[in-house]
């Protein structure tokens, strides 16, 4: 069986994906499926390192920004070199990352996208610049082949593959139909064209700045007790008996979902809540 | 009921009863298991050993198209698109048999004639009577026996569909049947071999367009260095888990006036799957550099890497000191397993062997800081190599590396600039 491609996928697209293929068997690979069709089970990210966490002795998580969001990395004990790496690199730094994508879903209808690095590098810029045209060409590529499909009233793989485009990607256009409602390639081509101009030479003079890094890293250092509070009345108030739902959490605050996740984080650590299984949410 | 009951019901009647059920049974099974005759050809000999009425429909054709494996009385009117001829012996006696490509409107299908009784040459259109079908090689191939009967009919009364399809050299992939390649010839070397006591001339070499480079092997057709040939009706098999383009007096040659421009362009690594390629160009970041890269201890009789002074084979050694890079180069669409050899992998390094044996010893004799470095240098370096890929079975797609570069990353900004334009920003 070939080795699995290393996907070049843009984090708001890997997170926009809904669709997980469960390995059947085991050795085989699990996929995640992008919008655009992107089976992804290994993928290659060259971004910059914004925050780590060390949650546990066990556990690191950390954030690659590129110029469209976040991926989220989910470091375990199995690479000690990953999270000697994560460790020890102030933030923020140009790192070139390589690893297995894996899903989160608290509740049937959401799905959470993280990374499981394999191999972690700092880097510099100019390899951060080739990737973002890398996974650019690539995805144009995947726009082209999904516009071409929907295009057609009965689309397969054979006729996707007759316009020129391989069979991983055909195969994936056709997943992502079967499983997407509606398909907003717009969105991903306004994508492509920001992330590309960011490429260019007057952007550069700029210094363009990578999205909300000091934001991001304030958002982690400072506490806000007024958040803590709403977020711990919440799970009070959701709590049916067996712990608030992680999802009906989320839809019920009106704080960003990455903030949650530190809040609860934070509140975690400090013994205030505990988790009676996965998704689900107790006051102490 | 089974084929078996069924045919020796077919037989009982046919020979009127002459014969009892049992003994038609184990003449039946002894010529299938015994002589290995299929069971529809067996059933047919042994109807008109006893002087049995064989049932036909002679005033049905069917096309090319409809025919499956295990068709018995098929009557079919083709033409003869190719046919050549092979000796065999039975019983010390030589014979000759036929095969070749007959084809309607519908269809090309495979053909063998153990006997015929007409003299048959490509491009004849033949009434076909009481033929039959087998499978080979997961293919319906049609054969003309003993009881076959041929008719010449007027030239040029069948037409012939074509299923060659044109393919340019990246396209070449085994089980896509006939091809037509408009190539230029890279090189072509000439041998005489003997194939059933038959002297054939076999070139060899390697053919290129505009999109890659293939090895070819040619039956009997003269094939010269330097001249474009249009090739209609050639195969692709694997060799040595490489693809390569085979044709022979079945296909036609037409040398071409045209100037094909030979360009190195890269391939996805996708599209090698399954093929392998010859000499090809890829570009991909190096995602893994694995276990045993660096510096290595050979077998100096075979070469192999050994880990302390026994080789497996040749005992007790003195292991000669050798450099190697294995890593996995990735562009997105497939990943293929690199080997560097010695000299590339000092110029990764920027050190030669003898330097690198030096700093092993300055780390207590530890190799893995050569492995460091070299991960070092490595791990997501984007990279442009060429070499030989064959893709096996047991190890997935390997490259034995024949130069390779570091990309140069300086002009992102004018090729972002171009892909913008081409999105009409």
């Amino acid at each position: 069986m070939p080795r699995e491609p290393a996907w070049r996928v843009f984090a708001s697209e890997l997170n926009s994906s809904k669709c997980y293929m469960k390995a059947t068997e085991p050795k085989m690979p699990s996929y995640v499926v992008t919008p655009l069709g992107a089976k992804v089970s290994r993928i290659f990210i060259v971004g910059v390192l914004t925050g780590v966490r060390v949650v546990s002795d066990e556990v690191i998580k950390a954030r690659v920004v590129d110029q469209t969001g976040a991926f989220y990395l989910f470091a375990g004990k199995f690479r000690p070199q990953v999270r000697q790496i994560l460790e020890s690199t102030p933030a923020p730094q140009f790192v070139a990352v390589v690893g297995k994508t894996n899903v989160y879903q608290p509740t049937e209808d959401q799905m959470y996208v993280s990374v499981v690095p394999e191999r972690i590098k700092i880097v510099d810029e100019i390899l951060r610049d080739y990737w973002v045209f890398d996974t650019s060409r690539k995805l144009k590529l995947r726009i082209e082949a999904m516009s071409e499909a929907l295009k057609m009233s009965d689309p397969t793989v054979a006729k996707i593959m007759d316009l020129g485009f391989s069979r991983k990607i055909a195969e994936g256009i056709i997943t992502a139909i079967q499983h997407y409602d509606k398909i907003d390639v717009e969105r991903y081509m306004d994508m492509l064209k920001s992330a590309l101009k960011h490429l260019l030479p007057e952007y550069q003079e700029l210094g363009y700045e990578l999205p909300n890094i000091s934001d991001e890293i304030n958002e982690e250092e400072e506490e806000n007790p007024e958040e803590e509070e709403m977020v711990l009345r919440a799970i009070e108030e959701l709590d049916d008996g067996s712990g608030a739902s992680y999802g009906d959490l989320v839809d019920m605050l009106d704080i960003p979902q990455e903030r949650i996740d530190i809040i609860l984080d934070s509140l975690k650590d400090r013994g205030e809540i505990y988790e009676p299984k996965i998704g689900r949410i107790k006051r102490m | 009921m089974d084929e078996f009951e069924k045919a020796v019901d077919d037989i009982y009647e046919a020979t009127g009863g002459i014969m009892e059920r049992d003994k038609i049974k184990k003449e039946l099974r002894e010529w299938i298991s015994r002589f290995g005759v299929p069971l529809i050809v067996a059933k047919r000999e042994i109807i008109s050993k006893y002087h049995g009425k064989v049932p036909n429909n002679d005033e049905k054709y069917i096309t090319v198209e409809e025919l499956k494996p295990g068709m018995g009385h098929v009557n079919l009117q083709v033409k003869i698109v190719s046919i050549n001829q092979k000796t065999y012996e039975v019983d010390g006696a030589k014979k000759i048999m036929h095969y070749g490509m007959a084809g309607d409107e519908t269809g090309v299908i495979p053909f063998t004639a153990w006997t015929l009784d007409v003299d048959l040459r490509k491009g004849d259109c033949v009434e076909i009577h009481n033929a039959y079908t087998r499978e080979w090689q997961g293919q319906t191939k049609l054969i003309i026996g003993q009881n076959t009967r041929l008719k010449l009919m007027p030239p040029n009364s069948v037409k012939v569909k074509s299923n060659v399809k044109p393919a340019k050299i990246v396209e070449l992939h085994p089980h896509m049947g006939l091809v037509e390649v408009v190539g230029k010839v890279i090189s072509a070397d000439k041998r005489e071999v003997y194939v059933d006591d038959v002297p054939r001339e076999i070139y060899s070499g390697t053919i290129a367009d505009d999109t890659g480079e293939i090895p070819f092997t040619s039956w009997d057709i003269p094939v010269q260095a330097g001249d474009v040939i249009r090739i209609t009706g050639a195969y692709v098999s694997t060799y040595r888990g490489m693809a390569q383009l085979v044709f022979d007096n079945r296909s036609t040659v037409k040398k071409e006036d045209l100037n094909i421009e030979i360009k190195s362009i890269p391939v996805q690594v996708e599209s090698l799957e399954g093929r392998g390629g010859f000499n090809v160009l890829v570009e991909g970041v190096i995602i893994d550099v694995k276990d045993g890269s660096g510096l290595v201890y050979r077998c100096p009789e075979c070469g192999r890497a050994l880990n302390g002074t026994m080789c497996p084979v040749h005992g007790r050694v003195k292991p000669r000191a050798d450099l190697r890079v294995k890593a996995i180069l990735d562009d997105g669409t497939g990943a293929v397993m690199c080997l560097f050899n010695r000299e590339q992998t000092e110029k990764m390094l920027g050190m030669d062997l003898d330097e690198v044996i030096e700093k092993v010893k300055e780390n207590m004799g530890n190799t893995s800081v050569i492995m460091d470095m070299l991960e070092e240098k490595l791990f997501a370096r984007p990279l442009r190599v060429r070499g030989n890929v064959i893709d096996e079975e047991k190890y997935g797609l390997r490259m034995f590396v024949k130069d390779f570069d570091f990309l140069d990353l300086e002009d992102i900004s004018k090729k972002a600039e171009s892909l913008l334009e081409e999105l009409g920003w």
